[in-house]
C-alpha cells in the first residue's frame, strides 16, 4: 500500500467529560462547610453578615505565613448584597502536602482546618446595589488575559473597597475576576502509521482540533472621574461607586473611566475553583430583598 | 470493510523548527543590546561602586515592559553578566522609564524589532536603577526554579524554562527568610493519546477504508512568568547572605533539592503569554 493521506478530526471531548463528571459534588459540599464556619464566626464578631457564598479561595504565599482569602458574596443584615472576603494568616505548614493539582477533597481538608483552627484577621465587605449586574458588566468588560484565548466563563469574586482622590474627584478600586479560558486551534500533523491489516508502514497527513484550557485570576484597576456632587454621593454610599462605574461601562463612557490590568495568575489550587458550580444569578435571586 | 490501524505521531518536528527560526537577526539584536547594556553599566557610577572593576560581558536574555498611567513604559532589561576582575557571574537588570511613543510603529510580536528598538532608545535615557544578583552557577538555579514551576494550563507539564531575570533580593530577619523575584521564559507541553475514527486507507478501487486510529500528540504553550521565591534562613545565615549574595541562591537550590516545603515557598505573581509585548529568547542559554 502506498502513502495515505488522512484527515484526523479527533473526538477530544471524551477525556474532558470524564474529568468533569468525576468531580461530582465535592466542591459545593465542602464549600458549604467553610461557608457555615465563616458565617458563624462573622455573626459572633458582629460583622453584619447574614449569609455567605464562597466563590473562590486564594492562597497568597508570602514568606512562610500565607494569606488565605475566602472570597464570595454575602447578604448583609440590612438586606443589601456585598462582595466579601475573609483573610486568614496560616502557617505554610498547612499547605506543605498540597500542589496545584491536588484533589479537591485534600484541598478542602486544609481549608477546613484553616477555618477551624484559626480566626480570620480581616473581613472586607464591599456592598453593591446589584451583584448580578455588577458581575455581568465587569466580566463582559474584562478582556481575555491571553491572545487567541476566549473566555468560556467568568465571575467577579472580589471587589476592593474604593479609594477616593479628593484632588480630582477620582475614585478607584480593584476587580478580581476568575475566568476559564480556552483556545481552540487546528493543527496539521504528519506521521508514520502502521496498518495492522496489510502490515505496512504508511505515512499519514491530517488536521487535528486541539483545545488548551486553564483557569486564571485577573486583577484589574478601574478609575472613575466624576463631578463633585456624584463624588460626595459615592463617598457617602460606597455601593454607588460600583454601579456608577458599571453604568459608565455600559454607556461606553470612556472619558470618565479607565481600566488597567495589574496581574494575571493561575488559580493557586485548581481543586478549589468553584467556577463550574457557582451561579451568580441564582445567588442574586436568593439575596434580593 | 473496516480496518484497524495504529498511528503514532511525533509532533515535535514543528516546534523544533520554530526554535530553529530564532535566526541570526535575533542573535545580532541580542548582541547589540548586550553591548549597549554593558557600556551603560560600566559607565554608571553607582554600578561601579557596587562592582568596582565593572563587567567584561553582558548577555541580554529578556525584557519586561509595564505600561504606566503617564504614557510611559517601565522597562526592565534583564540578563547575565561576568565581572571583570573576579569573574563573578550575576543576573543583572537595568531599569528604565521610557515614553511609549518611542516604540510607536514597533511590531510587538517581533522580538528582533523590539530588541533593536531598545538598543536605539536606551542610550538616550538615563538608567533609573540596576540590580545585581550574583550566583555561583546559573544552571543550578535555573534547574531548581524549573523544578518548582507549575503549569498555568490544565494538563500541561513543564517542558523547558529559562530564568532570564533575578532581582528584588530581600532579607527578612523578623520572619527568618531571604527572598528574591525570578522572571522565567517557560514552555509547557501536553502529550496525549487520541483515538480517532478516520479514513485509514483506500482499497484497490480507490474507495476509502474507515477504522480507528490511535495517535499521540504533543502541544506546546509558552508563557513569561514572575515568581517570588522564599527560603528559610537563620540570623547567622542571613548575615552571611548579606555579605555574599550567592549564598541565598545556594540555599534555595539546596532547599528545593530536599523537597522539604517547610524550607522554601514559591509564589506565582504574574503570567503573560509570550505572544505579547516581550522578547522571547527561550532558545538561548547562559553561555557568554
Amino acid at each position: 500500500m502506498g502513502t495515505l493521506k488522512k484527515l484526523f478530526i479527533p473526538v477530544a471531548a471524551i477525556a474532558t467529560l470524564f474529568a468533569v463528571t468525576g468531580c461530582s459534588d465535592v466542591k459545593p459540599d465542602r464549600a458549604k462547610n467553610i461557608q457555615d464556619n465563616l458565617i458563624s464566626e462573622s455573626i459572633e464578631r458582629g460583622e453584619g453578615i447574614k449569609d455567605f457564598r464562597l466563590i473562590g479561595t486564594e492562597v497568597d504565599k508570602v514568606g512562610f505565613v500565607f494569606d488565605v482569602n475566602f472570597n464570595g458574596v454575602a447578604k448583609l443584615d440590612n438586606g443589601s448584597q456585598a462582595f466579601t472576603s475573609f483573610t486568614y494568616q496560616a502557617p505554610s505548614t498547612y499547605f506543605e502536602k498540597l500542589t496545584k493539582r491536588s484533589a479537591a477533597t485534600n484541598v478542602y481538608d486544609v481549608f477546613d482546618k484553616v477555618v477551624e483552627d484559626l480566626d480570620y484577621t480581616v473581613c472586607t465587605i464591599s456592598p453593591v446595589t446589584d451583584i448580578k449586574y455588577i458581575n455581568s458588566t465587569f466580566v463582559h468588560n474584562a478582556p481575555s488575559p491571553f491572545e487567541k484565548y476566549g473566555i468560556k466563563k467568568g465571575i467577579v469574586y472580589n471587589l476592593s473597597t474604593p479609594t477616593f482622590n479628593e484632588e480630582n474627584n477620582e475614585v478607584s478600586f480593584d476587580v478580581r475576576t476568575l475566568m476559564d479560558v480556552r483556545k481552540v486551534k487546528f493543527v496539521a500533523d504528519a506521521g508514520i502509521g502502521f496498518n495492522l491489516i496489510s502490515l505496512h508502514f504508511t505515512l499519514g497527513l491530517g488536521v487535528t482540533l486541539r483545545a488548551c484550557e486553564g483557569t486564571f485570576v485577573t486583577d484589574d484597576t478601574y478609575k472613575f472621574i466624576t463631578d463633585a456632587q456624584t463624588f460626595e454621593q459615592m463617598k457617602e454610599d460606597n455601593s454607588l461607586v460600583y454601579s456608577y462605574v458599571a453604568d459608565a461601562i455600559q454607556a461606553k463612557d470612556n472619558d470618565k473611566i479607565s481600566a488597567a490590568r495589574n496581574t494575571t495568575n493561575y488559580v493557586t489550587y485548581d481543586a478549589a475553583d468553584m467556577l463550574t458550580y457557582f451561579d451568580m444569578g441564582k445567588v442574586a435571586e436568593e439575596y434580593s430583598i | 470493510m473496516k480496518k484497524k490501524k495504529l498511528i503514532i505521531f511525533g509532533a515535535t518536528v514543528l516546534s523544533a523548527l520554530g526554535l530553529a527560526g530564532c535566526s541570526t537577526a535575533l542573535e545580532k539584536a541580542q548582541t547589540s543590546l548586550s553591548d549597549v547594556s554593558k557600556n551603560v553599566l560600566n559607565e554608571n557610577l553607582n554600578f561601579r561602586q557596587r562592582l568596582e572593576g565593572g563587567i567584561e560581558k553582558y548577555k541580554f536574555l529578556g525584557a519586561n515592559f509595564d505600561g504606566n498611567s503617564n504614557g510611559e513604559f517601565d522597562i526592565e532589561i534583564c540578563g547575565v553578566s561576568v565581572a571583570n576582575e573576579t569573574k563573578e557571574k550575576a543576573y543583572t537588570t537595568l531599569y528604565y522609564t521610557i515614553p511609549a511613543t518611542e516604540f510607536n510603529g514597533i511590531n510587538a510580536k517581533d522580538s528582533t524589532a523590539v530588541i533593536n528598538s531598545l538598543t536605539q532608545v536606551v542610550p538616550n535615557y538615563e538608567i533609573k536603577d540596576f540590580s545585581y544578583a550574583p550566583v555561583k552557577d546559573f544552571n543550578n538555579l535555573n534547574g531548581a526554579v524549573k523544578s518548582v514551576l507549575e503549569s498555568p494550563l490544565d494538563e500541561y507539564k513543564t517542558h523547558s524554562a529559562l530564568v532570564y531575570g533575578v532581582d528584588n533580593l530581600n532579607f527578612n530577619y523578623e520572619d527568618g527568610y531571604a527572598s528574591f523575584t525570578t522572571y522565567e521564559d517557560t514552555k509547557y507541553s501536553r502529550t496525549r493519546t487520541e483515538l480517532v475514527w478516520t479514513v485509514v486507507g483506500w482499497d484497490l478501487e480507490g474507495n476509502p477504508q474507515y477504522g480507528w486510529a490511535v495517535q499521540s500528540v504533543t502541544d506546546y504553550e509558552g508563557f513569561v512568568q514572575e515568581h517570588n521565591m522564599y527560603v528559610k534562613a537563620s540570623t547567622e545565615e542571613l548575615d552571611a547572605m548579606k555579605e555574599d549574595n550567592t549564598l541565598v541562591f545556594d540555599k534555595f537550590v539546596e532547599a528545593v533539592k530536599t523537597g522539604d516545603k517547610s524550607l522554601y515557598t514559591v509564589q506565582s505573581v504574574n503570567v503573560v503569554k509570550t505572544t505579547e509585548f516581550n522578547t522571547n529568547l527561550l532558545g538561548t542559554d547562559y553561555s557568554m
